[in-house]
């Protein structure tokens, strides 16, 4: 095809820990076409493309540019085989100007000399031919995000790629923002460049895009041209359930509201506005889920609802009283326990005891203190029971939290999290990365101390199955707020709550109903 | 598992002794190079030395005393991720408050003499204490809540300590009978007893001990060394497990500034009889090397903290009985930490032994399922 | 009185070039986002090595040269243990600085027998002082520019060569990034461990110049521990100067004047050591100051960006 600027066959990746993140993902990029890359998360679009751009080397598939097969070491050689990537979090330095930041790398000048003046001119030149107006001479660190992005762009496309790999690059634009880059790119496209478009933005797609390919499980599940398909049919072969585990429970009997939470919002670092008035309460005894695409706000209410992070404005109420301008321990004390996302960075200490870890939220309690000491003894007989109770595989508790694996580690934050005494249990991301078996586990506990202690739950997760089999009810996110809402989930497809998830369909708020 | 964690520490500890045993094998080596006439007693002189006199071993153990001190400190100090080295400065200038009562009070002239010795040991050393967490505070105020980088500030610190010490001493207390700026020599009853006939070894070791035991508890064994430990591994985890860790880093510093403190106490009460001008000790940084040996880990700083003393005795004795300088040994710490503190020294080694006994694990585990 | 004055400033002039060198050898490693602790080990070495090669040379060029090697492959050492072998990289630098204060010491005394000084038997050579054709001429101008060591005239071309190795050229630009934003270095295809290395070896040419005008400049010998802490007044002088070429220099003449001031009151005040302990003390306050400045700074900086931000969108919103 003459068309054709980029062919990669049968990308085989497996990471050192066995997980095998693609599977024979083939697929073409002509001149002046944007390919959209669509996928769930963890899906393998990322590593594709660290592939691609040569962070990551692949065991086994070919890369062909032009039809001339290639092999891309690092970075460097990516660009220079005309290769570009705009990363989702943006590689600029802040008290740079924009013009040193384009350059760096491939800056103008005889010999070690760097010519300013040349880089300025040239980025402005660059500027005007591609249309993306910058200002070569400000800092970085004064500029928007939408401008950065630009400036991400033109560092591409001054280094003469042809083809443009964009990692969500809406993700952390405003609408207006988003409206422009379309409008950029759709220039590009016009002047016969190649663009991949990372996203799960289902609609952007359809606006954008002509051809698309669908991966799911690090597999290619389907492709085709854009105008032969509709949002449906992408939601469909994006979500997928797989192997059903299903849990018994009996029905629930929420009572009174526990976690209350009134018109939320948030405004983050950049000045993005992640929550737009969420409204939502979670009763005892009910597992509340809540699903959406990541990034659509589940992190930051979760770090909100927990303290790590100020709320720009709304009320929490927990347990009857108000959590604004309370500290993470205030907030703990008054029945929150928190399993967070990232189990590495907020959940264990790595280098210390499984002991230590679990005592790090009861160093006040009076029952693991005998007078100003740590009562060991029955720290370590509360630790033996925890090990027992929730089948932690180890030595013993005194065993460092890194000889553990995932799973366990899981176990570990689990069991600190549900013997707090807390009465409200907001679990993000409970079992992502996590084998079967503790999967199951942690599933079943949610369940299980919901209807026997009288727990109330709030599940953020974005594992389809996981959400429909556990919550009794289920909320959905979108861009910072809720697209609905659903009941009866026996009756519920992972078809249709794929379609909400990803913007296909929304429900106005009198079809949500009461969502306390 | 077991194995695996077993492995794990067993290289280690086999880091650590390693440095040690290379930084000992170039010693002997330039030992052998630099003595002319006999190599052998040299080598005897330098390995054995430390531990020939009840003189030699005293001194031994009074630095062993001060080791203990300034090392169980910097565990505090560098478990909860901060590099605050003011410990060297305090040991110069914490001595000061108690020498300027002693010497230049009423209180401190008639009376401290005729206390009995054990008050007068607590108060000299809770003096010296005191002074030695405030001026560890200093540094930790500027870095926790000014942004100003802790290093930067401590290392000036110790220069303003050692001149700030003697400008106090000067003008005040000094013993202007002597040909040197100095103190008039402590009272018998207000310094720490020399044990064995006079030897450096003296009660400052009853301050070590008890202070490595108080160390160990409060680290091992009460809430805030808990805080301590979960903010120095993940400061993260700790701000989410609801710990105050901009707090507790500053205790931290008090802590290691408490202990640098004592071991002022036990240096200048104890090894000197009067303070005086080159009274400079470099026992501060040395309790950075103790600590780092120790890898944070306080259990290990009795241990640690001998192996120091002994090389640094070692190294005097060979400076006092042939040709070769003390500096020769101190010039090889660099070596030690290396060695100590370089993750990737022996990693390699250790990532292939842990790989092969989990495969041997898994492997193990399949067949007993197959039978 | 103005005979006193001149010889105050022209002394100012000299007891700063030492301190100038090592404040735009941590100029260099601020820039690329790390302090160099060893600068103090660094100026020894080289101090000591300057003397030692030059004697063995008779070339004081040569020496000089050898000097720098010196302190350029402690630099390398430095890297290979923290980049390659992953140890701290402070926790080294201190180490080294311990390590280098006892190993000069030790070959001092395998050269001459004593612990002290080179002085006497090292046959070592020194740069000398220099006269400005048409400026020593210039009344008091001349005597305060004129007449100084080769050294502080080299110091002063370095303040220029580092400012313009910092900023006008391609590894300057390339240091500057790695040391903000390490990431955006390494998506364009450059390895940031290299470019520390390069930063760390550069810091350590110049900071070497700072050791060897002590032993070969200021003195025509190599005492023990000469450096006498410099390198890390000239870190905190550069930390203040906020990695600055310009302001580091500035800040090395303040702490330079300290230094002055401190030496020519001394026969008038008994009290020395309050003087010997006023420029730490100083430096201290003047540190705590300009940091408690600067991060009340970087925060409003900050919220006044967020605040343009959220008005932006609430200007888009009502559209």
């Amino acid at each position: 095809m003459p068309n054709e600027l980029l062919r990669i066959e049968g990308i085989t990746k497996v990471y050192p820990n066995g997980f095998m993140a693609n599977k024979d993902i083939s697929l073409t990029v002509n001149k002046g076409e944007i390919h959209a890359l669509i996928g769930e998360n963890g899906a393998g679009k990322t590593t594709l493309m660290k592939v691609l751009f040569g962070h990551e080397t692949s065991q086994e598939g070919k890369i062909y540019i032009r039809g001339q097969e290639v092999k891309i070491a690092n970075p460097l050689d990516a660009i220079d085989k005309g290769i570009g990537m705009v990363h989702q979090h943006f590689m600029l330095v802040p008290n740079l100007t924009v013009a040193d930041n384009i350059m760096l790398g491939a800056e103008p000048g005889r010999g070690q000399l760097y010519d300013s003046q040349k880089a300025v001119q040239l980025v402005s030149d660059a500027a005007k031919k591609y249309q993306l107006a910058v200002d070569p001479n400000s800092l970085i660190r004064d500029l928007s995000v939408g401008y950065k992005q630009k400036v991400e762009l033109l560092k591409a496309l001054i280094r003469g790629v042809q083809v443009l790999i964009l990692d969500e690059p809406t993700a952390v634009l405003t609408p207006q923002e988003t409206r422009e880059l379309f409008v950029q790119l759709k220039l590009l496209r016009e002047k016969g460049y190649g663009i991949i478009f990372i996203s799960h933005k289902l609609e952007e797609v359809m606006e954008l895009c002509d051809r698309c390919t669908v991966i799911r499980h690090g597999r290619v599940v389907g492709h085709g041209e854009i105008k032969d398909l509709n949002a449906t049919m992408l939601s469909r072969m994006m979500v997928e359930r797989d192997v059903i585990l299903k849990i018994d429970k009996e029905k629930a009997t929420p009572s009174n509201v526990t976690l209350h939470v009134e018109k939320l919002n948030y405004v983050n670092d950049i000045g993005k506005r992640v929550l737009k008035n969420l409204s939502f309460g979670v009763r005892a005894g009910e597992v509340v889920g809540i699903a959406g695409v990541e990034g659509n706000g589940q992190t930051e209410l979760s770090e909100i609802i927990s303290g790590l992070v100020t709320r720009t404005e709304g009320s929490i109420v927990l347990n009857g009283k108000e959590t604004d301008r309370k500290n993470i321990k205030q907030i703990r004390q008054m029945g929150l326990a928190h399993i967070s996302e990232d189990r590495m960075k907020y959940g264990v200490a790595q280098n210390l005891s499984i002991r230590d870890n679990i005592a790090s939220i009861y160093l006040d309690s009076p029952q693991f203190k005998k007078g100003p000491f740590l009562n060991v003894k029955e720290l370590n007989k509360f630790v033996d029971q925890c090990i027992e109770e929730f089948e932690i595989a180890c030595t013993s508790g005194n065993s460092a939290i890194r000889f553990l694996s995932g799973g366990n580690i899981q176990k570990v934050i689990i069991a600190r999290e549900f013997c707090s005494g807390a009465n409200v249990i907001l679990a993000n991301q409970p079992t992502r990365g996590i084998d079967v078996g503790t999967t199951d586990l942690i599933r079943r506990l949610l369940v299980k101390y919901t209807r026997e202690k009288n727990y109330g739950v709030l599940l953020i997760s974005s594992d389809l199955n996981e959400i429909m089999e556990v919550s009794d009810r289920l909320l959905v996110m979108k861009d910072g707020g809720f697209v609905a809402q659903f009941t009866d989930l026996k009756s519920l497809t992972a078809n249709e709550l794929g379609e909400y998830m990803l913007g296909v369909k929304s429900m106005t708020p009198d079809e949500m109903g009461d969502l306390f | 598992m077991k194995k695996v964690e077993f492995i794990d520490s067993v290289f280690e500890f086999l880091r650590v002794l390693l440095g040690i045993v290379i930084a000992f094998l170039i010693c002997i080596v330039v030992i052998i190079l630099m003595s002319d006439a006999d190599a052998g007693e040299a080598v005897r002189t330098f390995m054995l030395g430390p531990f020939m006199t009840k003189r030699r071993f005293g001194q031994v153990l009074a630095k062993y005393a001060s080791y203990m001190l300034t090392g169980m400190g910097m565990c505090y100090i560098y478990s909860a991720g901060r590099l605050n080295m003011a410990g060297e400065g305090a040991i110069n200038l914490a001595p000061i408050p108690v020498l300027l009562i002693m010497f230049g009070t009423t209180f401190g002239l008639n009376v401290m003499p005729t206390l009995p010795k054990i008050v007068n040991m607590i108060i000299i050393t809770g003096g010296c204490m005191l002074t030695g967490a405030a001026i560890l505070m200093i540094p930790a105020f500027g870095r926790e809540r000014l942004g100003a980088h802790e290093m930067v500030t401590s290392t000036i610190m110790n220069m303003f300590c050692l001149y700030a010490a003697l400008w106090l001493i000067k003008g005040t207390i000094a013993d202007r009978s002597l040909s040197f700026l100095g103190t008039p020599n402590y009272p018998d009853a207000a310094r720490f007893t020399r044990y064995w006939n006079g030897s450096n070894f003296t009660g400052g070791i009853w301050v070590a001990i008890i202070g490595v035991i108080i160390g160990l508890i409060v680290f091992y064994r009460t809430p805030l060394g808990m805080r301590i430990r979960l903010c120095g591994d993940n400061l993260q985890f700790a701000i989410y497990s609801g710990i105050n860790a901009k707090r507790i880093i500053f205790i931290a510093q008090l802590i290691g500034g408490l202990f640098a403190g004592a071991a002022a106490a036990v240096e200048v009460f104890g090894l000197y009889n009067s303070y005086y001008l080159s009274l400079l000790t470099n026992v501060g940084m040395d309790g950075l090397l103790v600590a780092v040996m120790a890898k944070k880990k306080p259990i290990f700083v009795p241990i640690t903290a001998f192996v120091m003393a002994y090389i640094r005795q070692a190294a005097a004795v060979l400076n006092a009985n042939t040709n070769i300088p003390v500096e020769m040994v101190t010039m090889l710490s660099a070596v030690i930490i290396l060695f100590v503190a370089a993750e990737e020294f022996l990693g390699g080694t250790r990532r292939k032994v842990i790989f092969r006994i989990s495969r041997r694990a898994e492997l193990a585990e399949k067949k007993g399922e197959v039978a | 009185m103005v005979d006193y004055i001149t010889n105050f400033i022209y002394s100012l002039i000299r007891i700063s070039t030492p301190i100038i060198f090592v404040a735009l050898c941590s100029t260099i490693s601020q820039q690329a986002g790390l302090l160099n602790m060893a600068a103090e080990a660094m100026m020894l070495t080289s101090a000591l090595a300057g003397v030692m090669f030059s004697a063995m040379f008779q070339n004081v060029w040569l020496g000089i040269l050898c000097g720098m090697a010196c302190s350029v492959i402690l630099a390398l050492f430095l890297c290979f243990a923290s980049f390659v072998m992953k140890a701290d990289l402070y926790l080294m630098s201190i180490s080294l600085n311990m390590s280098l204060v006892a190993g000069t010491v030790f070959v001092v005394y395998l050269v001459t027998g004593t612990k002290n000084t080179t002085a006497g038997v090292v046959q070592s050579l020194s740069l000398g002082s220099i006269d400005i054709p048409l400026i020593k001429d210039i009344p008091i101008l001349g005597a305060i520019l004129s007449g100084h060591n080769l050294f502080t005239y080299i110091a002063l071309v370095m303040v220029f060569l580092v400012w313009f190795l910092l900023f006008r050229t391609k590894i300057g630009l390339r240091i500057r990034a790695s040391g903000q934003n390490p990431h955006a270095v390494e998506s364009v295809g450059i390895n940031p461990r290299k470019i520390y290395t390069l930063a760390f070896v550069l810091s350590a040419a110049v900071g070497s110049l700072g050791g060897m005008y002590l032993s070969m400049g200021y003195n025509n010998f190599f005492i023990r521990n000469i450096t006498a802490n410099r390198g890390f007044i000239g870190m905190a002088a550069a930390t203040i100067g906020n990695g600055m070429p310009v302001g580091a220099t500035i800040m090395s003449f303040v702490f330079g004047l300290a230094y002055a001031i401190t030496n020519y009151l001394k026969p008038y005040i008994v009290d020395s050591y309050f003087l010997s302990a006023l420029p730490f003390l100083l430096i201290i306050i003047f540190y705590f100051i300009v940091s408690a400045y600067r991060s009340t700074q970087e925060k409003r900086r900050l919220l006044e960006a967020k605040k343009k931000l959220m008005q932006a969108e609430a200007a888009e919103s009502q559209l």
